[in-house]
Order: C-alpha cells, then sequence, then structure tokens
C-alpha cells in the first residue's frame, strides 16, 4: 500500500506551514518513526516522521514552500510494490475528507431556514474493525476514543486501554466491603452514557468556573405581570434561556463545541435543557432558542416536563444541542458547580432565587438573588472570553422589559 | 520443524534425499507407481532426485521421456486411467507451461466429466523458485503455483522443510487425483529431521511453525525460511509472530489461518511469486472474507515484483522479498514505532 506523506495540523489554527528542509530525498528507503521533513509554524518548527516504512517517491513540494494542511506532499511505496496509478492525481491535494470544509461553505450559502437545522457536522472515525467491534460490545461511544495508530486511527489497543480505565475508575468508585450487605442497582442506559459522558468531561475537558450574582427583580417583576395581566404563565427557567439564547446571539464564541482540535462556532443556538425524566438525567433541546418568544419556550419547557414519568424523547429532542442550561433552583440549591456536557464549550449552573438584604443609598434594600456559575472549556475559552458573555445574560435578567 | 511431527527415530535428511525416499518407499509399496520425466532415469532427473531409481526398479518403473511436456503429460494421464499411479517430473516447473492443456482441462476434469468412471491419480512434481539458485533467468527461476491453485479439479501442494516434503509426496501419491507437487530448487540442499517410520502429511493442513499472539505470517515453500528468520529478528524488539506453513495452496487449510488471525488480529501474507493475481491475494480474500471484524490492521504482503525475473544478480536480489522486508512490513500492521 502506498502510504501518503502529508502536511499534518500541527496546531489548531494552522492552515498551512512552511516547508523547512526535507531530510530525505526521493528515493532514499525510510523507516517507521524516521524523520521526513522539518516544519515551521507561526510557533515553532516542528520535525514530522514517516508513518510508514518504504522508498520514499514523488516529492511534490520543495523547501521553503508553504504547504496546505493536510495537502499529499510526497508517497511511500512499500518494497515491490509499483507506484500506485493514481499517484499523480493524489500529490497536493487534502488528505483530510472535504465534507468538514464543504459542510461550512453550505451553511454558510444556504439560508438559515434550512441551515440552522443542520447538525455539528460528523467527522469519519477511523478505526478498525476489531477495535470497532470491541467498542460496540463494551458500549464505548466512538467518539470518546483517541486513536494511537496511523493519523489517529482507533486500533485495539485504544479500546483496551479505555476498558481498563473504565474499570479502574469503577473499581475505584465501588470498593465493596466483604461483609456488608449490599443492594444491586443496574445501570439505566441513560446512567451508562451519562457516566461515559461525565467521566469524559471530568478527565479531558479543562474547565473552570465562572459566577456571577444576579438581581432577579426584574425578571420576578415580568413573570408576575405576564402571569396577572396576560393569563401566561412563564417560568424562571424559561425567562433564563431567553437571555442566554440572546446573549450567546452577542458572544458566539460560547455557542461552540470542541473537536478533534478544532473550535466550531454554531449559528443555530440550541439550548439544552438538563432534565430529569423517570429514565434518568436527559438533557432535551429548543432548537433555536433565540428566535422563539418566551412562551415558544415555555412551551418547550413544559413538553419536556411532560416526560418527567419515563416517557421517551425523540432523537430530534435530544440531538443538536450547542449549549446547556442546568437549573436546580427548584430543588432549593443556592449554587452548584455543573460539569461541561463535551462537546460543548460552555454550560450554565443555575441556583435558587433567595432574599438577600444589600445597602442601597444607606437604606437596607430586600431584593430576589441568583446565582449563576458558567463551567467554560479552557482550550476553548477563558475568562476575558466568556465574562463578558455571563454579564450579558446577567444585564438581561436584569432590565426592564 | 515442529517436534510433535518428528516421531520416533528421526534422522538428518535433505529435503531432496526426503523427496526421493518417499518415491522409493511408494515405489517399492506398489509397482503401479511409475516415474516419468526427462532424463530421470539413468541420468538421476535434471537436479539428481531420482538418482539410483531407475538402478532399483528398472524401465518397468522408472521411464525416460522425449523432451515434449505436452506429450510426456498426455502420456501420463492415460497411464493413470488405466491403472497406473505416475509421478511426472518436470525439468523446471516454467517449462510445465507446455503440457498445462493436458493438466487443467485434462487431467483436473477427468473423473468429473465422466461421473467418477474413471480418475487420474497423478503427481506433476514441479522444481520452481530462484534465490539460491541464482542466475537462472526468466525462465528457469518463475514461482507459478497460482496458475495450478486457480482450477478447481487439482491439488497443489507446496512443502517448505524435508519432513513436509516426504510426507506429502507419499500422500499425494496416493491421491486418487492429479496433484501438482511443487519443490524448491534452493531447498533441495536444505536439512531436516525425518523419521525412519512410515508417515503421511494429509493434504490440506497448515503447520504453525513458530507461534505468537501479536500477528501472523503466512509462507510457503522458501519464504518459510525468511518468515521464520524474520520472527526471530522481531522476537528481540519484541514482536511474537506466529508463522503458518500453508503446505497446502489449494485446498487452503482455513481453520488453522483463520484461528490464528482471530488470535493475532493481523497478518502479514508472503509469496516469492511477483504479485499481481498470486496465491497471497487469494489468502488475503478469503481472510477478508471470514476475519474482517477481528483485524486491526490491513492484511499486507511482502511479494516478489511484477517483472521477468531477471539474469543479472544485482537486478535478482532486488526482485524477491527477503527477511528485513518482511520485518519491516510486519511492525507497520503492528503499528510498532
Amino acid at each position: 500500500m502506498a502510504s501518503e506523506v502529508f502536511m499534518p495540523r500541527l496546531t489548531h489554527d494552522m492552515t498551512s506551514g512552511r516547508l523547512l528542509h526535507w531530510l530525505k530525498k526521493e528515493g532514499d528507503l525510510v523507516s517507521i518513526g524516521e524523520t521526513l521533513f522539518e516544519v515551521e509554524t507561526d510557533k515553532a518548527v516542528s520535525e514530522v516522521q514517516a508513518e510508514a516504512s518504504g522508498l520514499l517517491q514523488k516529492i511534490a513540494f520543495q523547501e521553503e514552500q508553504d504547504v496546505p494542511v493536510g495537502a499529499v506532499m510526497a508517497l511511500i511505496i512499500a518494497y515491490g510494490e509499483e507506484l500506485p496509478v493514481s499517484a499523480k492525481g493524489i500529490l497536493g491535494k487534502s488528505i483530510f475528507p472535504p465534507s468538514q470544509d464543504n459542510r461550512r461553505v453550505q451553511e454558510q450559502n444556504q439560508n438559515r431556514d434550512v441551515a440552522q437545522r443542520e447538525s455539528p457536522p460528523e467527522r469519519r472515525v477511523f478505526i478498525t474493525p476489531i477495535a470497532r467491534k470491541l467498542a460496540i460490545e463494551n458500549n464505548i461511544d466512538l467518539n470518546l476514543l483517541k486513536g494511537s495508530g496511523p493519523r489517529g486511527k482507533i486500533v485495539e489497543a485504544d479500546v483496551r486501554a479505555w476498558i481498563a480505565q473504565r474499570n479502574e475508575l469503577a473499581s475505584v468508585a465501588y470498593t465493596p466491603v466483604e461483609d456488608m450487605a449490599y443492594e444491586i442497582i443496574p445501570l439505566t442506559d441513560i446512567q451508562r452514557i451519562t457516566g461515559q459522558r461525565m467521566t469524559q468531561s471530568a478527565t479531558t475537558i479543562p474547565q473552570f468556573t465562572l459566577e456571577v450574582d444576579v438581581n432577579m427583580a426584574e425578571a420576578s417583576r415580568l413573570r408576575n405581570f405576564l402571569s396577572s395581566q396576560l393569563g401566561v404563565k412563564i417560568s424562571f427557567t424559561t425567562l433564563i434561556t431567553d437571555a442566554t439564547a440572546k446573549a450567546l446571539h452577542l458572544h458566539p464564541r460560547l455557542n461552540a463545541t470542541y473537536v478533534e482540535g478544532e473550535i466550531r462556532c454554531y449559528k443555530s443556538i440550541n439550548i439544552a435543557v438538563a432534565t430529569a425524566t423517570g429514565q434518568g438525567l436527559l438533557a432535551p433541546v429548543i432548537h433555536d432558542a433565540d428566535t422563539l418568544t418566551l412562551a415558544q419556550i415555555q412551551e418547550r419547557i413544559n413538553y419536556f416536563q411532560s416526560h418527567s414519568d419515563g416517557k421517551s424523547f425523540s432523537i430530534e429532542d435530544l440531538s443538536h444541542a450547542t449549549f446547556t442550561l442546568s437549573n436546580l433552583g427548584m430543588y432549593s440549591i443556592d449554587r452548584f458547580t455543573a460539569l461541561i456536557n463535551p462537546p460543548q464549550a460552555a454550560i450554565l449552573a443555575v441556583g435558587k432565587i433567595c432574599e438577600q438584604v444589600t445597602m442601597k443609598t444607606d437604606k437596607p434594600l430586600i431584593y430576589p438573588l441568583m446565582t449563576l456559575r458558567l463551567s467554560i472549556d479552557h482550550r476553548i475559552l477563558d475568562g476575558a472570553t466568556a465574562a463578558p458573555f455571563l454579564m450579558d445574560v446577567k444585564e438581561i435578567l436584569e432590565t426592564t422589559r | 520443524m515442529s517436534t510433535r511431527e518428528q516421531g520416533t527415530s528421526p534422522r538428518k535428511l535433505s529435503y531432496l534425499l526426503a523427496i526421493r525416499e518417499a518415491m522409493q518407499e511408494e515405489m517399492r509399496r506398489d509397482k503401479n507407481v511409475i516415474l516419468l520425466g526427462e532424463d530421470v532415469a539413468r541420468h538421476g532427473g535434471g537436479f539428481g532426485v531420482s538418482k539410483e531409481l531407475w538402478e532399483e526398479f528398472g524401465d518397468a518403473q522408472v521411464r525416460n521421456t522425449p523432451i515434449s511436456e505436452n506429450c510426456l503429460a498426455g502420456m501420463a494421464l492415460g497411464a493413470a486411467m488405466t491403472g497406473c499411479r505416475p509421478i511426472l517430473e518436470f525439468m523446471f516447473m516454467d517449462f510445465s507451461a507446455l503440457a498445462i492443456d493436458q493438466i487443467c482441462n485434462e487431467a483436473a476434469k477427468v473423473s468429473y466429466m465422466y461421473g467418477g468412471q474413471t480418475n487420474a491419480p497423478i503427481v506433476f512434481r514441479c522444481p520452481q523458485g530462484g534465490l539460491s539458485y541464482k542466475s537462472a533467468g526468466a525462465h528457469h527461476s518463475q514461482s507459478l503455483e497460482a496458475w495450478y491453485a486457480h482450477i478447481p479439479g487439482l491439488k497443489v501442494v507446496f512443502p517448505a522443510t524435508p519432513y513436509d516434503a516426504k510426507g506429502l509426496l507419499k500422500a499425494a501419491i496416493r491421491d486418487p487425483n492429479p496433484v501438482v507437487y511443487i519443490e524448491h530448487k534452493a531447498l533441495y540442499s536444505t536439512e531436516g529431521l525425518v523419521p525412519e517410520e512410515e508417515y503421511l502429511i494429509p493434504i490440506g493442513k497448515a503447520d504453525i511453525k513458530r507461534s505468537g499472539n501479536q500477528a501472523t505470517i503466512i509462507a510457503a515453500g522458501y519464504m518459510l525460511q525468511y518468515a521464520l528468520e524474520a520472527a526471530q529478528n522481531l522476537a528481540i524488539e519484541g514482536i511474537e509472530v506466529e508463522v503458518i506453513d500453508p503446505r497446502t495452496l489449494n485446498p487452503m487449510d482455513e481453520d488453522c489461518i483463520f484461528t490464528s488471525i482471530r488470535k493475532t488480529h493481523r497478518v502479514v501474507l508472503v509469496q516469492e511469486a511477483c504479485r499481481s493475481g498470486g496465491v497471497a491475494a487469494e489468502w488475503g480474500m478469503r481472510i477478508n472474507e471470514a476475519c474482517f471484524d477481528w483485524l486491526d490492521a490491513p492484511i499486507t504482503r511482502v511479494a516478489g515484483a511484477d517483472v521477468p525475473i531477471p539474469y543479472a544478480q544485482s537486478l535478482e536480489n532486488k526482485v524477491w522479498p527477503n527477511p528485513t522486508q518482511i520485518v519491516d512490513v510486519v511492525k507497520n500492521a503492528c503499528y510498532f514505532k
């Protein structure tokens, strides 16, 4: 098999690299792991190693040339193998599947109605047959696995390592004491998946939390007004969802996912609302929340709550979330830190509203206070980027409408 | 060689003598077993394999023939259909091309065409290959097993050790249907343990020549030696490979091969013959069909180049696989860095 030598993506935002020099020349025998060339990015100079052994053939780029990420720069031909007839057509082209970039262009071109329901683009997962079989048998989400094979291909060893790590975590969490009686409660599918995703979140995402207090006087007033004057019952969750959607519209960097070293910012604002159901914790989605009225958001939330008895959500209900909101106010929790729902960039945790006393122009003033905590993925965001978003959520909630 | 097969009183014997001993024993056991070929009588055959047989068995069982392979194969077929069990020696397998009509269109099909009323118990002995048999040129160095492995009605065996050479030849002579028996010229002088006692090796049974669990190498004939050498070098680097000698190329011992791959999850196929359309392609396809869900790496092969075998040794050495290449390809399959 001819193996392509290509420009790797060395940093997340790298689009091309300057080929400094070849350490091997055309016709050289190379072994797997040997350095082929040096590349300079805006961050550093790196060496790139051969992923296969064989004869280096058809070098398509010269030193000091800028090479786009993914472009095939040469081929490594196995022993006794002929240069493939297709070799010429491969050189210079990108090894990455085109779907990614096309999808983005498409999304930009298509009108919003069509594009807004477009799911986050799926990248093909390269995985060997035995690894796939093993992952399915062990209920492992392929998207959680990191491949150690050529070009990040997931191989059997990666799945075995994952299972071992999972077992290790399980054994730490559960240390049985021989003579104590216990009851075994089997995990539901949802619990198992939640467990996997939260383990991934807690172990792989560098996340931290920003906290802000919100004066809910205006929001309470609006809620009472809608209820008493118009007879429309609007919950605080709805008001917070609405404020979050509006703020996300102003800060698209928060409406993002982190997948395979890429930050993907979405146009559609699809807010998942963590909901306790008879089946376990689920996060049904309010699609395009920024385009909905309060009544429409409330309708969705009522619909979600009607599932608390264990009725199933549709796949559509659970898909395409770009941001998650978790409200434990109704459980009288003052404030809490939520774990990010991967691959999303952030999650907003909402506490209960309680009476707070403050001094206003030398007089004690009692007002309803609510604490928001925003957990963010530090690979995508930093405090300076996320803080204005959180302040906008606060401001929208505190402003008279 | 696996010790379980060495018998109780093994002695060292060359591959060439093991073949001769198999013919000798069978000709003594059954007067209908006859040897036909160019210079097989007084001269003892092109490579001396049949030396002393004419002296022992005379014209009744050992016959020289004219240099006409087609005629010689037709004669063997006629003799087979009328009660003999001919062994036909081609001087070089390359020349069997002249007899291919008799072998593939007649001998392979008579039992079928006549509804089992007649059959053709012929052994076509075919010396093939190059390597240490050097500078024999484009007409005397080829590996042509794939031609015959493609034909329903022919069995194709390719022993790699003296032990297997003797046991498989005796089984081939006793088989009621035609068997293409390939002997590698560069193996004639190699030695191995062969028991005094009689034994047969069933056609269609592969042999695990070395056990391992990280990758499987399948290699027949002379390539087995290279595969074992590669396995030894890989073990030094911590990769334990299983080496399977199929011994019979058609029918393939799927059970043995599939079991190994379902254990190791990686397979490298080695053939001396040129790459395109070789037996390794057939092995690879069957493995893909049966073991896809067990594979952790693409099925890869090490094979000869798709060129006529050159005369110049400097070029010749570049045409055939070597142990270093096998080591590299196995490492690739193991994602070894």
